[in-house]
């Protein structure tokens, strides 16, 4: 125990224990964080990763992503693996061929490493339906038992994972009378370098292919012109149709016609191989409330087209190797902010958290300095009394509490959450009373010799004598407001003034926030200034605990 | 500083903080510029399924350009979706309700009889004149009597919605289930189905693999069945629940012998909790043959599997029982004191007119299918609208045409659940009823006499004859008032008969100004409202009447009726169980970092961070850790071949779940731990060790009796703020599952502001004073047996 000498291997021992037990405790921290840096897919990928991917470095779209699929064992000796590859590969790829698809020669690819990723994709997929039986059989009958199963549509599947590509779909116009009217495109689209897009199908629908590299020049552009006859009504907001690439660049989308020249204010980074929608809106109209990522435009009007002709560009920018890791691990974070007023949360946490901190302050160093040092008559009752109502749930007095708040109109304000701060709290006044009892009367004596009031005593010899309580006081307030989801449950209604915890709950409670990686984007924001302050302040904050759980 | 300088900044902050001009949202809900209204609108649903709704009101804001429409969404409650209705009552209560809102029908008449909405009688025969009248005879019946309550009318139904049997043709015949013509036929009667079920059920290592019939997965609830049966839930007069029907219990055992037939509730559930939604509905792939489920089911059909071969057929009925079926559906209210109720109606108006309705059906129609999605509309609750929706805008497809027909047929057959003030509890007992015997707790009988009698009670205080008198609160604050006098009165008279000198006197002064601010604050915020809840804990108060004084009933009430109070109660003396648990690991962490060696600083700090995050923050981590299919607790277990429970879904494991977390919290109390182990001295040891003790009998003669103190402490401490715990629960389970985390403290929130029973909830929270008061004497009273003072044996 305390003070005596341990053996070499007590310590051992005990240093085995430590790292194991705060491995344990800080696990789920790491996960969090790690969470919150995960892309939609390692989200469920199973196993879970214990580390965020790296985003790929590609300069040049289609491309294949390099660990698409991790590699399959397939218990067999080195030759006959061999062996069996190749028969795959070759029927894979003829099937593949036969369907229809563009000969992948022509877009210049890695060929070995397509065929890398295309057979792990295959096998591992194919194999899940073999029973084991027929998989430990001999070497002819699992080959047939494999072709057995091996269908175009996995090939496809696979296909369709191995290789990220940029693609453009449809784009629509949305009027006020709440219909969606396709736009028709006019004429190819023209590109930058000069080399035509080409056409595709996925999901049932149209979409081109956008080619670029980076290696060529340092961004790409590529727009096209859209009419659309029947659109007669004032439109809402534009959309167009993508599928991205997850290479971490970026892209702009500008869109002239009708009038209207909009550009986007912030570039949307491709950070995922899903399909999404971009939404432009005319300045000064609100988005859906619905958006995914709603987006304002900024520009004049003026147009040079012919009325019902559109002119939608893309601006592509190259991401290099640092920015495509701060887009990566960023994302989860831009989207719960896009998704959600989470700023307006924070700044409302922030001022409840300084009006709070001051006001504890302010008025538990005062009320304190009142029952420590001033005789008055029936001190000693009142101070029983303060302590007492320390015992008392607070749910004894929320109830008329939030009637009286009702009843001066503060319902549905802030003003519940910091202004009983003023006016003390009995934990803190009780605190620093203690404090003061340590410091010797000499002091103020001598200042009342010299003529200072009361006041004046307080201010100028007492409060700085009691700095690190004081430090305590704020620590922990900043702790219990921050932290406080009650009080903003019960006395507010209104999503706009809501403090970060009321906000990170109704964001829990929305469809968006069914997205873990979001969520815990949210929550690391939420900790962070909370861990951050406790490292600062560490030794206030333990004194502060112990001084208060041993005296009671 | 200057002299008063302090003064003058305390001053700027309260004058900052009253005014307020930079307070955020410090414009108060409905606060409009001169010329522009702003209403508020509360929706459940603002997911691309209402994208139609959304494009209405921005084509209204548009129509009407002084009038902005702020949607919002209101937080549905943890696994369960329920609305929460905490947050209208708040509103309403605090005087902020919204505008407008859309409720779900069936709860209309508990929220009208407290006089939470608007009656909308005067607006609708206003109406008649205008260009969209609204006439109660365009609207099937069922719906518009769903949302009258006591003769008046409280909501404007939009959208109602039907049931029927849905059925796998496919597997049916599969099953040589078929008519004279091969095709498949669906069943009638009650007894076909428990048949069907038990043909088509398959098992494989005694796991159901595939279900003929799953009651309550759907949307049938035991209110289905007993009507079909011909139960009643309510008595004609309102004042009777009849829950407990003899023919509601038969209806009851007839879903308890199917789910025996599926091998118990336990097992259906488990298998429930394998399925997955939209594309891969069970349904759709398989996996159950038949489901009674409402209309917009079609929607998923359409959109997923659109050339699946399934048939609608009315609700099989028992033996000699004509059809039923069930409307449900939502509506728009306007509450009480909301701001602009005119406008409000207004808007109303619009969203249920031929002209919104038709503008709603089209932008959802091309919404979806600019998306490649079908769209079948919703069946509206204005017959003439819906029928106009239906021409212009339903389904081209034969099968759900024919489908859609179908439920179109059975709308005249409805029935809608009893409009009562005790709706919603109603619901809830339902519910338990069916649990409890479905998972043989009870006889069905016997389930639902239980929980009759607990809606029974809620009515009988409702309709209750007696007179209660009104709290007289002038009285109440004049007795405030008068104990104030009092004790001033006695200390003047202590100041006469002991006269303060000069100097004591100014110092007296002064400490009146330096201790002020306190006591004001203690009498706001503390001593009038400890008075207050005092008084109301004898009350019937729901915020919106006088209070009403009746004596001890909630205490009577509350001990002798309120099952849910005793089972709050048992939950949160469950939680005790992580109390030692709680100071052991704190106390092995203590002494594991109670070393002056190099690194334990920073295990200290890693031990202690799990204690001060925000417990909204860790909820919200735990939820993650503990999803059970991709949380890392389950795939842990999964890696080690143990059982994975569905932790926070599962009746059982939802307790530990929030024990386990609070665990992870322990370093709290290692602080303190520690503290007490610096101050054992040193030579204690050194004696133990001459006298040959090993580290454990250190540990058992010397580290606990002089840690007893601590001990003490933090075994106080620990059970006050297990007594506390409310978040948790609030966030990850809202309670649930099956009230299994349905806490004291939770219970007084829900009575306070979601039943709005402040009464009741004062009582509840005195009572849990008495409770913590009385363990806290306890445990001082027992403490000398065991704790050990250093000082004392001195």
């Amino acid at each position: 125990m305390a003070g005596l000498e341990f053996t070499k291997r007590d310590l051992i021992l005990r240093y085995i224990a430590l790292i194991f037990g705060s491995l344990i405790f800080s696990f789920p921290f790491y996960w969090l964080v790690v969470t919150s840096w995960k892309g939609e897919k390692e989200l469920f990928a199973f196993p879970p990763t214990l580390f965020p991917e790296l985003p790929v470095s590609t300069d040049s779209s289609p491309y294949i992503h390099p660990s698409a699929f991790p590699p399959v064992p397939l218990n067999m000796e080195a030759d006959e693996a061999t062996r069996f590859k190749d028969a795959v590969w070759q029927k894979a790829s003829a099937l593949l061929q036969e369907s229809g698809i563009e000969p992948w020669e022509e877009w210049g690819m890695n060929e070995p490493l397509l065929r890398e990723e295309m057979l792990n994709g295959v096998l591992k997929r194919t194999m899940a339906s073999i029973p084991a039986e027929e998989w430990n059989a001999p070497y002819d009958r699992r080959l047939e038992a494999f072709f057995k199963r091996l269908d175009l549509e996995r090939i496809r599947n696979v296909w369709n994972e191995v290789r990220k590509e940029f693609l453009v779909g449809k784009v629509r116009v949305v009027t006020y009378e709440g219909v969606d009217i396709p736009l028709e495109p006019v004429g190819p689209w023209q590109t930058s370098d000069g080399v035509q897009l080409r056409s595709l199908e996925r999901k049932g629908e149209q979409y081109e292919r956008i080619r670029y590299d980076f290696k060529q020049g340092d961004s790409y552009t590529c727009s096209r012109l859209y009419r659309s006859d029947e659109l007669t009504g004032e439109p809402m907001f534009w959309s167009a149709q993508f599928r991205y690439d997850n290479s971490h660049h970026r892209v702009k989308l500008h869109l002239s016609g009708a009038g209207y020249e909009l550009q986007m204010k912030r570039a949307v980074w491709l950070d995922s191989d899903q399909f999404y929608e971009i939404k432009m809106h005319r300045p000064g109209v609100r988005g859906d409330v619905y958006d995914y990522e709603v987006i304002p435009a900024v520009g004049d009007s003026s147009g040079p087209m012919e009325p019902g002709i559109f002119r939608l560009t893309l601006t592509l920018t190259p991401s290099n190797p640092a920015e495509r890791i701060y887009g990566k691990f960023s994302r989860n974070y831009r989207l719960a902010l896009a998704a959600f007023p989470f700023n307006r949360f924070i700044w409302n946490s922030v001022y409840l958290v300084v009006l709070n901190v001051l006001g504890q302050m302010l008025s538990c160093a005062f009320i304190a300095y009142g029952f420590a040092r001033l005789r008055w008559p029936g001190r000693e009752v009142w101070f029983l009394i303060l302590l007492s109502t320390m015992m008392l749930p607070p749910q004894v007095t929320t109830i008329p509490v939030f009637l009286i708040f009702k009843y001066l109109g503060w319902y549905n304000t802030l003003k519940p959450l910091w202004i009983p701060a003023f006016f003390g709290t009995p934990f803190f006044i009780f605190l620093l009373r203690q404090f003061f009892l340590g410091i010797p009367r000499d002091l103020e004596e001598a200042a009342y010799i010299d003529g200072c009031g009361y006041l004046r005593t307080f201010t100028t010899i007492m409060v700085p004598l009691i700095r690190p309580a004081l430090a305590a006081i704020a620590i922990f307030q900043f702790m219990y407001t921050w932290n406080d989801f009650f009080g903003p449950l019960i006395f507010t209604n209104d999503m706009d003034i809501a403090p970060l915890p009321l906000g990170l709950f109704i964001f829990r409670s929305s469809v968006q926030g069914q997205d873990y990686g979001m969520l815990m984007a949210v929550t690391t924001v939420m900790t962070l200034p909370v861990i951050a302050l406790f490292f600062m302040a560490q030794r206030y904050f333990i004194q502060g605990i112990t001084l208060t759980g041993l005296k009671g | 500083m200057g002299r008063y300088s302090w003064i003058v900044f305390l001053g700027m902050f309260f004058v900052i903080g009253f005014s307020s001009p930079w307070e955020p949202g410090c414009e108060p809900i409905g606060g409009d510029s001169q010329d522009e209204i702003t209403l508020h609108f509360w929706v459940g649903d603002l997911s691309p399924r209402t994208i139609g709704f959304q494009r209405a009101l921005r084509e209204y804001e548009r129509r009407n350009p002084h009038i902005r429409i702020n949607v919002q969404l209101i937080p549905t409650l943890g696994a369960e979706g329920v609305m929460d209705t905490q947050k209208l009552m708040c509103g309403v209560a605090g005087g902020a309700p919204p505008d407008i809102m859309e409720q779900d029908r069936f709860s209309i008449g508990d929220w009208a009889s407290r006089g939470a909405f608007m009656p909308l009688d005067d607006f609708i025969s206003a109406s008649q004149n205008s260009n969209a009248p609204i006439r109660e005879d365009e609207f099937y019946p069922a719906c518009w009597q769903e949302a009258a309550y006591e003769g008046k009318v409280y909501a404007i139904p939009n959208r109602t919605d039907c049931r029927a049997l849905y059925y796998n043709k496919d597997i049916l015949e599969r099953n040589n289930l078929v008519d004279e013509n091969g095709e498949a036929r669906p069943p009638k009667t009650w007894e076909e189905l428990k048949e069907y079920n038990k043909i088509i059920s398959k098992f494989k290592n005694g796991h159901l693999v595939q279900a003929g019939f799953m009651p309550l997965w759907g949307n049938s609830w035991l209110y289905l069945f007993g009507w079909q049966n011909g139960g009643r839930f309510m008595s004609p007069d309102g004042k009777t629940c009849t829950l407990n029907d003899p023919k509601i219990a038969e209806a009851l055992q007839f879903l308890v012998d199917v789910y025996d037939m599926l091998g118990g509730r336990e097992e259906a559930h488990a298998f429930e909790s394998t399925f997955q939604i939209e594309a891969q509905d069970a349904f759709l792939t398989g996996q159950v043959a038949m489901r009674i489920s409402e209309d917009p089911h079609l929607q998923v059909i359409a959109q997923y599997k659109p050339n699946m071969r399934f048939g609608i057929a009315p609700p099989p009925s028992p033996e000699g029982m004509p059809t039923v079926t069930w409307s449900g559906g939502h509506s728009y209210t306007i509450p009480r004191g909301a701001r602009h109720p005119d406008e409000s109606w207004k808007l109303i108006q619009f969203l249920v007119s031929m002209e919104g309705t038709l503008f709603q059906a089209r932008a959802q129609q091309s919404y979806n299918r600019s998306r490649g999605r079908p769209y079948v509309p919703p069946i509206f609750a204005n017959r003439v609208v819906a029928q106009e929706v239906i021409r212009q805008y339903g389904p081209r497809q034969e099968s759900l045409r024919t489908a859609f027909q179908t439920f179109l047929d059975l709308m005249p057959y409805s029935k809608f659940r009893p409009v009562t003030p005790a709706g919603q509890l109603l619901w809830d007992s339902h519910v338990k009823a069916t649990e409890d015997a479905l998972r043989h707790h009870r006889s069905p009988q016997e389930a639902l006499d239980y929980w009759t009698a607990d809606v029974q009670r809620r009515l009988d205080q409702i309709y209750s004859d007696e007179d209660y008198p009104q709290v007289d609160w002038r009285m109440v604050g004049m007795i405030a008032v008068l104990l104030l006098l009092l004790s001033i009165a006695a200390l003047v008279i202590h100041l006469l008969r002991n006269p303060l000198s000069l100097a004591r006197r100014k110092e007296a002064l002064a400490a009146a100004i330096f201790v002020g601010p306190w006591f004001l604050g203690f009498i706001v915020f503390m001593g009038g409202p400890i008075l207050a809840s005092a008084v109301l804990s004898f009350c019937n108060f729901d915020v919106l009447h006088p209070a009403e004084f009746v004596g001890l009933d909630n205490y009577i009430e509350m001990i002798a009726q309120d099952k849910v109070f005793w089972i709050s109660l048992g939950n949160t003396i469950y939680m005790m169980i992580g109390v030692p648990f709680s100071l052991a690991i704190g106390l092995a962490l203590a002494l594991l970092v109670n070393i002056e060696k190099r690194g334990t600083s920073v295990f200290r700090t890693l031990f202690y961070l799990p204690a001060i995050v925000p417990v909204v923050a860790s909820s919200m981590i735990w939820l993650w850790i503990l999803n059970s299919r991709m949380g890392l607790v389950n795939i842990a277990l999964g890696w080690l071949g143990l059982y994975q429970p569905n932790w926070l879904t599962d009746e059982l494991w939802a307790k530990p779940s929030i024990i386990l977390m609070l665990l992870w919290g322990s370093g709290a109390s290692m602080v303190i731990w520690l503290a007490g182990l610096k101050g054992i001295p040193n030579h204690l040891y050194e004696a133990a060790t001459i006298d040959g003790a090993g580290h454990w009998g250190q540990f058992r003669n010397v580290t606990l009796p002089m840690l007893s103190p601590y001990i003490f402490f933090n075994l106080i401490m620990g059970i006050i703020s297990t007594f506390q715990i409310f978040a948790q629960a609030y966030i990850m389970t809202s309670g649930g599952p099956a009230n299994a985390t349905l806490f004291y403290v939770y219970y007084i929130f829900n009575q306070a502001y979601k039943y709005l029973r402040m009464g009741y909830a004062s009582a509840m929270a005195w009572i849990l004073f008495l409770i913590i008061l009385g363990l806290t004497l306890l445990n001082i009273k027992l403490a000398p047996r065991w704790v050990h003072y250093e000082g004392e044996q001195r």
